[in-house]
Formats: structure tokens, C-alpha cells, sequence
């Protein structure tokens, strides 16, 4: 049965991946991604990860997407054109993929998951929630500080764009 | 529990990695190529999440390695509007100085 649902969500990331690929407008490829990132939280769930799936969903699903729909929205011209956009350097795009596609996969055939990890964990949130103020104190206050002059900046970006 | 073998996660991850560069490489468009990089960075998180079954630290990491993507968009997105502003465009060959002298 959980195999089941692994393949469906392999198959919706496939999908999605699929599309990014294949199309040329901007706000599909966004609307692709955001299938990949969720159907991302799903396998997230299934590896026993649920903070990780959680916080994929509220910050990629609920964040990103939309900040990526507003550029998508702020910079382009929807009256008379199209959204299409062209592509460049394609074979060697593909051809470096493919090179970095069969190197990992060469790296990856030489991995084995043969021992059993317990994977059940009832309290996890309760967890990583006292590991974050304990064993990682500085690296999380290090990365709230960071998220704050990060916001900060871009808001005072965006605000001189707007003024001039 | 007949779970999946997690190698099939493996090379999920590697198929998300490839076609980030790939996006990243060949369109031409900001936006895409900001979708491109979220790819990448999804491949390297279900890698952590992968190898680190069973482990808090493993979600720890992946969960401070999306935060710092979120402040990468928000900052990308601000100079997008800059470039936006500046240049009428959001095709990244048109964008050929940093500053007008």
C-alpha cells in the first residue's frame, strides 16, 4: 500500500519535471513547480519527515510560488504577447544534464541501505523543537537574523524600484 | 512496513538536479531560471531527507537549507523589479551592464 502511494508521487513529480521541461510559458512552469513541491511533502511524510513536509508546503507551496507568480506577473507584458519564452544553448544544456544525470546515478548505484532503521518516531515536532533552542542554538538564531536582513533588503530593493 | 527501497529516492533527486540545470542552462527568462534553481535545491533537501531516515539532524539541515531559498527568492525577486525597471525586460541576454556610465 505505501508503495503505491510512493509511485503516485514519483509519477506527480515526474509529471511536473515533465512540464518544466516541455513548455514555454513562465506561469506553467510556476504552476508545475508548485505540483513537484507538493507531491515533494508527500514522499517527505513517507520518509518519516513530517516537520520537513510540513514546513515545504507552508514556506516552498505557500511562499515561494507566490513570490515566483508576482514576478511572473510584475514583468511581463500580458497584453498582445504571449508568455513564451525562448531557449538557448540547448544541447549543451542537455548533454551537461545528462553527464551530471549518469555521474550521480553512478554514485548512487554504489549505495546500500541494507541496515533497518527504526523509523517510528511519535514526537518528532516536539523534537527538532527543543533541538533548535539546545544543540542548534546558533545556527537557528544565525538563520532567523539572516532571514530578517534578507526581507529587510528586499523590501528596501523593491521600495527605490518603485520610487524612481 | 514494505516500503519502497529509498535508492528510487536517489535517483529522483538526480533526475530534479539534471533538469534544474538544464532549465537553468537553456531558458532565457528570469522566472525560469529561478524555477530551475528551486529544482536543484529540492534534489539536494530530498537527498538530506533521504539519507537522514530516522534522524532529526538530517530534517533540521533541510529545513534551514529551504529558509535560506526563501530569502534567495525574495532577494532575486527585488532585483528582478530593478532589472525590470531598468531594462524593460525580463530576458537575461539583454541584460549586458551593471550600471549605465
Amino acid at each position: 500500500m505505501i508503495q503505491v502511494v510512493q509511485y503516485f508521487f514519483f509519477i506527480l513529480i515526474l509529471i511536473g519535471v515533465g512540464l518544466i521541461l516541455w513548455t514555454k510559458n513562465v506561469i506553467h512552469a510556476v504552476y508545475s513547480l508548485a505540483l513537484v513541491l507538493v507531491s515533494l511533502a508527500g514522499i517527505y511524510v513517507l520518509l518519516n519527515a513530517e516537520l520537513l513536509a510540513i514546513v515545504q508546503i507552508l514556506l516552498y507551496a505557500g511562499g515561494v510560488v507566490i513570490l515566483l507568480v508576482f514576478g511572473v506577473m510584475m514583468t511581463s507584458r500580458m497584453k498582445g504577447r504571449t508568455l513564451a519564452t525562448k531557449s538557448k544553448n540547448s544541447l549543451v544544456a542537455l548533454i551537461l544534464s545528462v553527464a551530471i544525470f549518469t555521474s550521480l546515478s553512478f554514485v548512487f548505484s554504489e549505495v546500500s541501505f541494507s541496515e533497518r532503521i527504526e523509523l517510528h518516531q511519535p514526537n518528532q515536532v516536539e523534537d527538532i523543537g527543543i533541538s533548535f533552542l539546545t544543540d542548534h542554538i546558533v545556527a537557528f538564531e544565525l538563520i532567523a537574523f539572516i532571514l530578517l536582513v534578507a526581507l529587510v533588503g528586499a523590501a528596501y530593493l523593491a521600495k527605490i524600484s518603485s520610487n524612481e | 512496513m514494505n516500503e519502497l527501497d529509498p535508492i528510487y529516492h536517489l535517483y529522483l533527486a538526480a533526475v530534479l538536479f539534471s533538469a534544474g540545470v538544464f532549465v537553468v542552462m537553456s531558458k532565457r527568462n528570469v522566472v525560469f531560471v529561478l524555477v530551475g534553481i528551486e529544482l536543484i535545491l529540492n534534489g539536494a533537501n530530498l537527498l538530506i531527507a533521504t539519507f537522514s531516515r530516522g534522524n532529526l539532524n538530517g530534517q533540521i539541515f533541510a529545513i534551514f537549507s529551504i529558509v535560506l531559498t526563501v530569502c534567495e527568492v525574495a532577494v532575486a525577486l527585488a532585483i528582478l523589479l530593478n532589472i525590470y525597471k531598468k531594462y524593460t525586460t525580463s530576458n537575461l541576454d539583454e541584460v549586458r551592464e551593471l550600471r549605465n556610465e
